[in-house]
C-alpha cells in the first residue's frame, strides 16, 4: 500500500526493485508548490515524450484548485497519452515493467501512470528465412504491437480478435491470440487459450516456447505447429480458419491447427502463375521424398540389390568403389556425419567465414576425401545431392536430415525390405496424428478432394470457393461469385 | 458408434484387399490345374468374389448402424455368436498367415537370395502389429497415400510385358473341354471370399452419396486389371506359367529391351510390399477385434498380440516356406476355409432375409 509520504513511496519502490541502477527516480516540482517524482525503467521510455507532454505540463500548469492531484495530473498530461490514476502497488510495477512512466506526488496514495512506451525495436524487414520473389516483403518484429499492428493492416475488421494473455512468472511475457470470429470454430481457440492459461513457467524468451507447450505430441520429430515470420502469411491464415499465437519479443507467430502440407507451400506460390506453384509443389515433395529415401537406397542397392542396377551402370560404379576401405553403408554415413558436422559449423561461424568453410567443405574435402581413396564419388553425390534436396522444404530440414539417417540404417541393415517397412512407419505415424482437429497429414492422409486446390495442385484464387475443409471452422464459404 | 472409415476409405481397404490376395502368386497355382484356360478360372473366381461382394456391402448398408459382434449377438445369442466369431477368426487368420508367407516367399526370391525367417518376420510383425493397434483409421488413411504409387506402379509393370504378349499361348479357350476351368475354380478357393472379412467393418462406415455407383465401378476395374495382369502373365509365359512364381514381379523380367534398363522389378517389390502389409495389418486390425468381441478386451494391443502370436506359430509349423505351406497346410485349410466360407455366405443370406428395425432395435 502506498502512503501519503512521498519519500516513503519513492524509498518503497527502490526497495521493491532491490536497488536496481536502471529504475530511475527523478524528484521535482509539479504546479509550483507540489513535491513530486517520476519513475521509469531506463531505456524502455520516449525521454522526448516524457519531457515535452509530460513533465512540461505538470511543471508549468497553475496549481489545482482541488485536492485531487492526481486527477488533475492526467487532464494536464498532453490529450492522446494513455494515463491513468492507480493505487495498487502491484499494477503500479507491472505499469512500470510495461515502459510506463509512473508520477508520484507529495500527499497523495495514488500515483499517475502515462504510457510513454519506447522498447528498442527493429523495423520490420524482409526476414531471412522466408524471401519471395514477388509479393510484400515486410516481415514481423519482436515488438508485439508492432505485429499486433501488422495484422490489423491486413485484416480491417472488428471481427479479428486479439484476446491478451500474460505467461511467465518472471518474464510477464505477452501473448495475444488472434483469430477472426465467425470463420474460427471456438473449441479449438478455447483449447488453445486452455493450454496457455495452463502455462505455469518462470520465464518466456521466444515463440518456441508456447510452441511446445501447444503440441499435443511432445516427443515427436515433427514440429506440430505452424510457425512464420510474414504478416500476409498469416492473414491468409487467419481467413482460413487458424489460430494465430503472438508473443512478446518474438518474430515468430505460432499457428494452428497445423498439417504438414502447410511446409510444402510458400508464400511464393500464391504471387506466381498457378501453374508453375503446382510444380514447386510437387518439386518439393519429390525433392524431400528423394532427400529421406536415396542416401538408404544406395546403401541397400550396393549391399543387398545391385543384380537391379543396369550393368552399364553397374560396371561404372565397380569401378569408382574399388579400393574403398570402407562398406557402402559405412561410406554414406561417414559423409552424411561430415555434411552434418560442416553445416553445424557453418551455422555457427562469423557469416563471411561460414561461406568460406562451407566452400572448402564443400569442395576441398569431398574432393581430397575421394583422391584419398576414403570415399568413392557416387556416395559423395548421393549425400551432396541428398543434402541440398534436404533445403526444398525449408521448415522440415530437421526432420529430413534425422529421417535420412534413420532410412540410410534401415537399408543398411534390411535392404529395400527396411526401407519399405521404415516407409510403411512413417506413413502409419504421420496418419495417426491429430492435431486440433485436423489429421496431420491432411488432405492427402485422408484425402480431401476440395482441398486439393491448394493443396497438390495450386489452383487459381478466383477457384478457391471453400476455406480448407482439412480442419474445422464455422463458415466454409469464402468466395461469393 | 463413431464412424471410422469415409465412403472413399472403405472402398480403398476393399481394393487393397482383392488386389494384394491375388497378383502374386494365383496365377501359376491355378495354371498347374487349369492350364491354358487358366484366365477363364481366373475370370470365374473373381465373378464368385463380386457375387459376395455384393451381398455384403448391401448388408452392411442394411445394418449401417450395428457392430457385425451386435447383430450377431442379437440374432443367435452371445455364445453361438462368439463360436461363429471364432471360425471366422481362423478363416482371416489363415488368409494373414497366406500373406505373411507371400510376402516372405518373395523376398526370398526377389530381393535376398537368403533372409532368415526371423529378419523378415520380427519387422512384419512389428509393422502390421503398429498399424492394427493404431487402428483402421490409420490403416485407411496410409491406404489412400500409397494407392496413387501402387497404381502407377502396377500400370508400368503391365507395360513392360506388352511387347513380349503371344495371344497364342491362350487361344484356343476350352481345348479340353470346360472341366479344367473348374479344375482351376475350385482350386482357388482359398483366395477367394475375401470380401467376407469386409464384414468386421459393419457400423463403422459413413456412407455417402453415390457410394455405391463408386464401390462397384472402382472394385470391378480393380478386378478387370487383375485379370489383365493375369491375361499378360499367360501370354507372356504360356507353359512355362507353371514354373513362374510371382506374377506381377516376372512381367518386367521377359523383355531383354526392358531388363537392359535395370531390373523392373524393384517397381512389383514396392507395389506389392506396400500392398501387402496394409492389407495383411488389416486382417490384423480384424482378427484384433474379434478377440476384443469375443474375450471382451479393452485395449487393442493384446487381441493383437495373440492374433500375431497365433499367425507366427501357426508360420513357424510351416518352416515359413511359402511351398512348404501349400504342401502342408494349405490343401487341408483350404477346405476348412471354405466350409467357413460357406457359413458365412449364408449367414449373409440369412441376414439379407431379415426385416432391418427388428434386429437393429436398441
Amino acid at each position: 500500500m502506498l502512503t501519503k509520504s512521498l519519500k516513503d513511496n519513492l524509498s518503497k519502490m527502490k526497495e521493491r526493485y532491490h536497488n536496481s541502477q536502471d529504475l530511475i527516480v527523478r524528484e521535482f516540482v509539479s504546479f509550483g508548490k507540489i513535491n513530486s517524482a517520476v519513475v521509469y525503467i531506463d531505456g524502455s521510455v520516449d525521454k522526448q515524450f516524457l519531457i515535452s507532454g509530460v513533465l512540461n505540463p505538470l511543471q508549468t500548469s497553475p496549481p489545482p484548485k482541488k485536492d485531487d492531484v492526481t486527477d488533475y495530473a492526467v487532464s494536464k498530461i498532453v490529450a492522446f497519452a494513455q494515463a491513468k490514476v492507480e493505487s495498487d502497488e502491484s499494477t503500479i510495477i507491472t505499469n512500470l515493467n510495461n515502459g510506463f512512466c509512473t508520477i508520484f506526488f507529495e500527499n497523495t496514495t495514488s500515483v499517475v501512470c502515462v504510457d510513454s512506451t519506447k522498447w528498442p525495436v527493429r523495423l520490420p524487414s524482409e526476414p531471412p528465412t522466408s524471401a519471395v520473389i514477388n509479393g510484400p516483403r515486410e516481415g514481423f518484429v519482436e515488438d508485439i504491437v508492432t505485429n499486433v499492428a501488422l495484422i490489423r493492416k491486413r485484416l480491417k475488421t472488428p471481427d479479428v480478435i486479439f484476446d491478451k494473455m500474460e505467461v511467465g512468472r518472471y518474464s510477464k511475457t505477452q501473448v495475444r491470440v488472434c483469430y477472426i470470429h465467425g470463420i474460427v470454430h471456438p473449441k479449438i481457440v478455447k483449447k488453445i487459450k486452455d493450454k496457455i492459461k495452463n502455462i505455469d513457467i518462470d520465464g518466456v524468451v521466444d515463440s518456441s516456447y508456447i510452441s511446445a507447450f501447444l503440441e499435443d505430441r511432445r516427443h515427436s520429430v515433427f514440429r506440430q505447429v505452424g510457425t512464420s515470420e510474414k504478416p500476409d502469411i498469416i492473414a491468409s491464415k487467419l481467413l482460413e480458419g487458424r489460430v494465430a499465437v503472438i508473443v512478446d519479443g518474438s518474430p515468430i507467430v505460432l499457428t494452428l491447427p497445423y498439417v504438414l502440407w502447410e511446409d510444402f507451400q510458400s508464400s511464393n506460390d500464391y504471387y506466381t502463375t498457378p501453374m508453375r506453384a503446382t510444380f514447386q509443389r510437387w518439386l518439393r515433395a519429390f525433392g524431400a521424398l528423394i532427400a529421406i529415401i536415396l542416401p538408404g537406397c544406395y546403401v541397400a542397392v550396393m549391399l543387398y540389390h545391385y543384380k537391379i542396377i543396369p550393368i552399364k551402370l553397374l560396371i561404372s560404379i565397380a569401378n569408382s568403389i574399388q579400393g574403398i576401405p570402407l562398406s557402402p553403408f559405412l561410406e554414406v554415413l561417414f559423409i552424411i556425419f561430415l555434411f552434418e558436422i560442416l553445416y553445424e559449423a557453418s551455422l555457427r561461424m562469423p557469416r563471411y567465414l561460414g561461406l568460406a568453410l562451407s566452400v572448402v567443405g564443400a569442395l576441398i574435402l569431398g574432393d581430397t576425401a575421394v583422391k584419398a581413396g576414403l570415399v568413392s564419388p557416387p556416395a559423395v553425390m548421393i549425400v551432396a545431392l541428398t543434402g541440398v534436396m534436404s533445403y526444398t522444404v525449408p521448415n522440415q530440414t530437421s526432420q529430413i536430415s534425422f529421417l535420412r539417417l534413420v532410412f540410410t540404417f534401415l537399408g543398411g541393415i534390411l535392404g529395400f525390405y527396411g526401407i519399405i517397412i521404415g516407409g510403411l512407419f512413417l506413413a502409419g505415424y504421420l496418419c495417426s496424428i491429430k492435431n486440433y482437429g485436423a489429421p496431420y497429414l491432411a488432405p492427402l492422409g485422408p484425402f480431401v478432394a476440395k482441398d486439393q486446390k491448394d493443396a497438390i495442385f495450386k489452383k487459381p484464387i478466383t477457384s478457391q470457393i471453400t476455406r480448407p475443409k482439412s480442419f474445422p471452422n464455422v463458415n466454409n464459404r469464402r468466395l461469393k461469385k | 458408434m463413431t464412424k471410422e472409415l469415409t465412403s472413399r476409405q472403405f472402398i480403398l481397404l476393399s481394393i487393397f484387399i482383392m488386389l494384394s490376395t491375388k497378383v502374386l502368386t494365383i496365377h501359376p497355382f491355378v495354371f498347374e490345374y487349369a492350364g491354358k484356360d487358366a484366365i477363364w478360372s481366373i475370370t470365374l473366381g473373381f465373378l464368385l468374389d463380386m457375387i459376395i461382394l455384393i451381398g455384403v456391402v448391401i448388408l452392411l448398408q442394411k445394418f449401417k448402424d450395428i457392430s457385425f459382434y451386435g447383430l450377431l449377438k442379437k440374432f443367435f445369442g452371445t455364445i453361438i455368436a462368439k463360436i461363429l466369431l471364432v471360425f471366422l477368426f481362423v478363416f482371416i487368420a489363415l488368409k494373414a498367415l497366406f500373406l505373411y508367407q507371400e510376402t516372405h516367399s518373395f523376398f526370398l526370391q526377389i530381393l535376398f537370395t537368403e533372409i532368415s525367417p526371423l529378419i523378415y518376420i520380427i519387422p512384419a510383425v512389428f509393422i502390421t502389429g503398429y498399424f492394427a493397434i493404431k487402428g483402421i483409421n490409420t490403416i485407411a488413411r496410409s491406404m489412400e497415400i500409397f494407392s496413387i504409387f501402387i497404381l502407377i506402379g502396377i500400370v508400368i509393370c503391365m507395360l513392360t510385358a506388352i511387347n513380349g504378349l503371344n495371344p497364342d499361348y491362350i487361344l484356343p479357350f476350352f481345348e479340353n473341354g470346360i472341366s479344367p476351368m473348374f479344375e482351376g475354380f475350385k482350386a482357388q478357393i482359398f483366395y477367394r471370399g475375401n470380401a467376407l472379412i469386409l464384414l468386421c467393418f459393419m457400423g463403422k462406415i459413413d456412407f455417402k452419396k453415390n457410394f455405391n455407383f463408386k464401390f462397384f465401378f472402382f472394385n470391378t476395374l480393380m478386378a478387370l486389371i487383375v485379370i489383365i495382369i493375369a491375361l499378360f502373365f499367360y501370354m507372356l509365359y504360356g507353359p512355362s506359367a507353371l514354373y513362374v512364381e510371382f506374377t506381377l514381379a516376372d512381367l518386367p523380367q521377359h523383355d531383354p529391351f526392358v531388363t537392359d534398363l535395370g531390373r523392373l522389378n524393384w517397381l512389383s517389390i514396392v507395389v506389392c510390399t506396400l500392398a501387402l502389409f496394409l492389407t495383411s495389418s488389416a486382417f490384423l486390425y480384424c482378427l484384433a477385434n474379434i478377440g476384443r468381441w469375443v474375450f471382451g478386451f479393452k485395449r487393442a494391443l493384446i487381441p493383437t498380440g495373440i492374433a500375431l502370436v497365433f499367425i507366427t506359430i501357426l508360420a513357424i509349423i510351416n518352416d515359413y516356406s511359402l511351398v512348404i505351406m501349400q504342401e502342408k497346410i494349405l490343401r487341408e485349410w483350404m477346405y476348412a476355409c471354405g466350409i467357413i466360407m460357406a457359413i458365412y455366405v449364408i449367414l449373409c443370406v440369412i441376414f439379407l432375409c431379415v426385416r432391418r428395425k427388428k434386429w437393429t432395435k436398441p
